[in-house]
């Protein structure tokens, strides 16, 4: 990766953006001239209702879906100029719903946040371990670190969630609701420890309820 | 978890060399040892052992244990590969309609009329190999695989309904086939009787040769976890790694059945076994369960020849149960 000009540059300096972006799928338009920007530090929410297009967007912000048409900027490079590996180091996106096929505990779940910094067939190692340790720690879910990720419950898997993608130690979280299916209490905290989180993560996250976006957005 | 597979290769090393000693034509394990140092490598040990001891484990037995060795690992291994892939704990070497073919091509052999150097040199073996590589080309191509269009579910009916198409298409040769019949249930069976080392060596090298590149891929199908979504914010390209895994894992196993016939639950219940202990991780199934399941056939096979039946139905004596109970403790608190 080129440039990451530290963030006190006189010029605000752009992690992510996009301009004029429009996304079709399956001959449909998702979004239409859709322009943002983000910087370093900053807490984003995306709000809207269902089918308002939040996924999709996030979803083309990382390179997971093509854009129709318009620019996307990473890390001030046009994203299509990057690998998907890049992506991976620069942006993590964590789904609401992680489901697994198999008893995974917690921390092997969270080391596979590693998977983009790794190379080579071995698995995580020591250090990859003590990375995503670190992650379940910082979200305070160390307690969780040997249960079956299946087992847990809707609230302690969004621990889990943002645990992994915090392993992936990428400038940019990006979460596509991390609140759902939770109760108020439980938003509330997911939404506390998102802004306490004392790292210099660029957030962004979507949700469907404009409740307390002025909460969580923070 | 490096601890557990070198403890597994050790139980293995052992396993085997008593497994070559015994038999009809009982060998101590230092006579195996000595006999394997000296005609391989020309050692000079082992002064008073019989020529008949040596051609016993140079020519019968030692092929033999090898060739359940890389079947069993190829099985297991190509497991695991599916149940990663499909994220399906159920899925196994088979899953994408391999055994049909394979039945299929071997029986529609045995119909032929080859013989003579064909036979020696494998002609069932190839044609089984062939059936293998038809069926899962046929069901790559219907359900899409890397076209990015696939879904993991429609990929599993597909197999299911190619398998019981060529099912069928097998109990009709198996009608038509007369006094070859018990030949073609035999290999239904699986077994690695008269295995020699051409044969051997024939499957072997795919077999070697896809499971260490399928291991090299262990990062992606870690990836596959969290299904193809997650797997791509990991920075995996999805349909790349897809098509890829699914070929190593088809040469695999289209290799192990071409020299065994359809050796059941090895594929299927291993690669459980490896996560009981290593946990769900590709990276750490993979090596394990390659050991594993040669460690398992490896055991069934010495049973088999010892009491004069196919391996398959040693394989599926102990597997059957032993699925029966992972499922009950998967009720009593651990789930698969």
């Amino acid at each position: 990766m080129s440039a990451n000009t530290s963030p006190n540059d006189a010029t605000p300096y752009e992690l992510l953006g996009a301009k004029n972006l429009q996304v079709d799928l399956g001959g449909t338009t998702i979004l239409r001239d859709v322009s943002l920007s983000i910087g370093p530090g900053e807490r984003v929410a995306i709000v809207g209702p269902n089918g308002a297009g939040k996924t999709t967007l996030m979803r083309a912000l990382s390179g997971a879906v093509p854009a129709t048409s318009g620019e996307i900027i990473l890390c001030s490079e046009p994203i299509q100029n990057l690998s998907r590996e890049t992506i991976a180091r620069s942006i993590a996106v964590v789904s609401s719903d992680i489901a697994l096929p198999f008893a995974t505990r917690v921390d092997e779940l969270v080391a596979l946040g590693r998977i983009p910094h790794g190379r080579g067939p071995a698995g995580p190692s020591a250090h990859d371990r003590e990375r995503a340790n670190a992650a379940i720690e910082r979200v305070g879910a160390s307690h969780l670190q040997r249960r079956d990720v299946r087992t847990l419950s809707a609230g302690e898997r969004q621990l889990a969630a943002v645990a992994l993608g915090l392993a992936q130690e990428t400038p940019i979280l990006a979460l596509d609701e991390p609140t759902a299916h939770l109760d108020l209490r439980h938003r509330m905290e997911i939404a506390d420890l998102l802004i306490s989180l004392a790292g210099d993560e660029t957030i962004m996250k979507t949700k469907r309820s404009t409740s307390c976006a002025t909460d969580s957005a923070a | 978890m490096r601890r557990t597979t070198l403890l597994s290769l050790a139980a293995l090393a052992l396993v085997a060399i008593g497994a070559i000693g015994f038999g009809v034509a009982n060998i101590a394990p230092l006579d195996v040892l000595a006999i394997i140092g000296k005609s391989l490598f020309g050692l000079p040990i082992g002064g008073e052992i019989s020529a008949g001891s040596t051609s016993i484990v140079m020519e019968i037995r030692l092929p033999r244990i090898l060739a359940a060795i890389a079947v069993g690992a190829a099985l297991a291994t190509s497991g695991a590969a599916f149940q990663s892939l499909l994220r399906n704990p159920l899925a196994d070497p088979y899953v994408l309609g391999t055994s049909s073919g394979a039945a299929l091509g071997a029986a529609i052999a045995f119909l032929l009329p080859i013989t003579g150097i064909a036979w020696e040199l494998g002609g069932v073996q190839l044609a089984a190999f062939v059936g293998a590589l038809a069926s899962v080309a046929l069901v790559w191509r219907i359900a899409g695989i890397g076209s990015g269009e696939e879904r993991i579910a429609s990929v599993l009916l597909v197999g299911y309904a190619v398998a019981s198409l060529l099912a069928a298409a097998l109990s009709l040769v198996m009608l038509a086939s007369g006094a070859n019949l018990r030949a073609i249930f035999g290999f239904l069976l699986g077994g690695l009787d008269g295995v020699t080392w051409p044969r051997l060596a024939a499957a072997a090298v795919p077999i070697t040769l896809a499971t260490l590149l399928l291991a090299r891929r262990g990062r992606a199908l870690a990836a596959f976890l969290l299904g193809d979504e997650g797997a791509t914010h990991l920075g995996i390209d999805v349909r790349r790694e897809r098509r890829i895994a699914v070929a190593l894992a088809t040469l695999a196993t289209a290799s192990a059945v071409a020299l065994a016939g359809l050796v059941g639950f090895v594929g299927l219940v291993v690669p459980h076994l490896a996560r009981l202990a290593v946990g769900s991780d590709p990276r750490a199934v993979f090596p394990l369960s390659a050991i594993g399941g040669a460690l398992l056939l490896l055991l069934a096979d010495t049973v088999a020849r010892t009491i004069g039946v196919p391996v398959g139905v040693i394989t599926a004596l102990i597997g059957a149960p032993f699925l029966l109970w992972l499922l009950h403790r998967a009720r009593a608190g651990y789930a698969l």
